[in-house]
């Protein structure tokens, strides 16, 4: 691996660390998101500081070159992280709807109340409006 | 038999008055309420100044949400049955009668409305990918299905529990096959459905594409791992 790439790595990594640290000291993202970019930027650290051990671990696997690895390493953690928020966003959704649709019933209801303390004849008045 | 039809109705100003008069015409003795799927138009204001019952989405949720909205509803408020009636004058209220008559004489849990249960299926690309429904429904359950596109269907207690809250649940044919799979008895009657009056279909000519791949990756595939749940018997249920 070129001293270029593991100073790209050590600098990428740095920087990622720092900015996620920042967000989550502003508020800006919950300490639990913020796991998987530390993890992230540690795992691209090691790499930058540890060449050796990711050229043995290459020719292990059968990898052509440490750098393809290390591209390898980032997709597949890259890969995961889509999956999660994947997950993520159905999870959300799914309570968007559920609480869309509470909230309908709910005002339904309170309409239903608030006229039939009104007028017990709501419906057959709607029947005479819609005449 | 107590029926509640739900008419979901997004962007539907134009149409919805005349299906509603239409309905109180031919079928006075159901409830009904509208459901307004987040629409952008004067759709829940004709509501509330015609007095109908509505349940305002606060958000667009799509076809799928705003009808399980409708039965959630029906539901909780102890209903025997809900059925889907279009806002757009497609589905002719005169048919709920039948359906409603076939379900309380044969016990059924799912009346679906086929238009090609006494007609012929006319031949067209749509027809085309009504008829592959047909036949994987027909392969992953056995029973034959003339027309499960259709979307006049009347849901009986028993399922309505899983149509209300099941995130997968969809008034759609993969969960008609997975509700038969399930144990559900199912009829169907013969209808007629109109050409739309106003307003936007819900399905669009690009989304039909995706549409069937879904319904064949959910028919053959996702409808084999989602948990079968056998209907208990719902007691309380009126003779």
């Amino acid at each position: 691996m070129s001293t270029a790439m593991r100073a790209l790595l050590i600098a990428g990594s740095i920087m990622t660390a720092l900015y996620v640290l920042r967000r989550v000291r502003k508020s800006r993202m919950r300490t639990e998101d913020s796991v998987f970019w530390l993890v992230f930027s540690l795992i691209l650290v090691v790499m930058g500081l540890l060449p050796n051990a990711v050229s043995a671990l290459a020719r292990f696997i059968g990898v052509m070159s440490a750098a393809n690895l290390v591209f390898l390493i980032v997709i597949f953690l890259l890969i995961i992280k889509l999956f999660l928020m994947d997950q993520r966003i159905s999870a959300l959704q799914r309570q968007v709807t559920d609480t869309a649709q509470a909230e309908a019933i709910r005002r339904r209801r309170e309409t239903e109340n608030r006229a039939g303390q009104a007028a017990p004849e709501t419906a057959e008045s709607g029947r005479q409006a819609a005449e | 038999m107590r029926l509640l039809v739900v008419i979901p109705a997004y962007n539907e100003e134009a149409s919805l008055p005349s299906t509603v008069r239409e309905l109180r015409l031919k079928a006075p003795e159901v409830d009904f309420v509208v459901v307004n799927d987040g629409s952008g138009d004067r759709t829940a204001d004709i509501c509330r100044a015609k007095g109908y019952p509505l349940l305002d989405l606060p958000t667009n949720l799509g076809l799928t949400g705003a009808f399980q909205t409708g039965v959630r509803y029906a539901y909780e408020e102890g209903y025997d049955a809900v059925m889907q009636l279009d806002a757009d004058g497609q589905h002719d209220p005169a048919f709920i009668r039948p359906m409603m008559e076939k379900m309380e004489k044969e016990n059924l849990d799912l009346v679906l409305g086929s238009r090609f249960l006494t007609e012929k299926r006319p031949r067209s690309l749509r027809m085309a990918g009504n008829a592959l429904i047909e036949e994987a429904v027909r392969l992953t359950t056995g029973r034959r299905l003339t027309d499960p596109t259709c979307g006049m269907r009347v849901y009986g207690r028993r399922v309505m529990e899983h149509m209300a809250y099941a995130p997968t649940a969809r008034p759609e044919p993969d969960t008609v096959a997975f509700l038969i799979r399930c144990g559900a008895k199912t009829g169907e009657v013969p209808v007629s459905v109109r050409e739309r009056e106003a307003g936007v279909s819900y399905l669009s000519l690009g989304k039909s594409i995706r549409y069937m791949v879904q319904m064949g990756m959910n028919i053959f595939v996702l409808q084999w791992v989602l948990k079968k749940e056998p209907w208990r018997e719902q007691t309380g249920r009126p003779a």
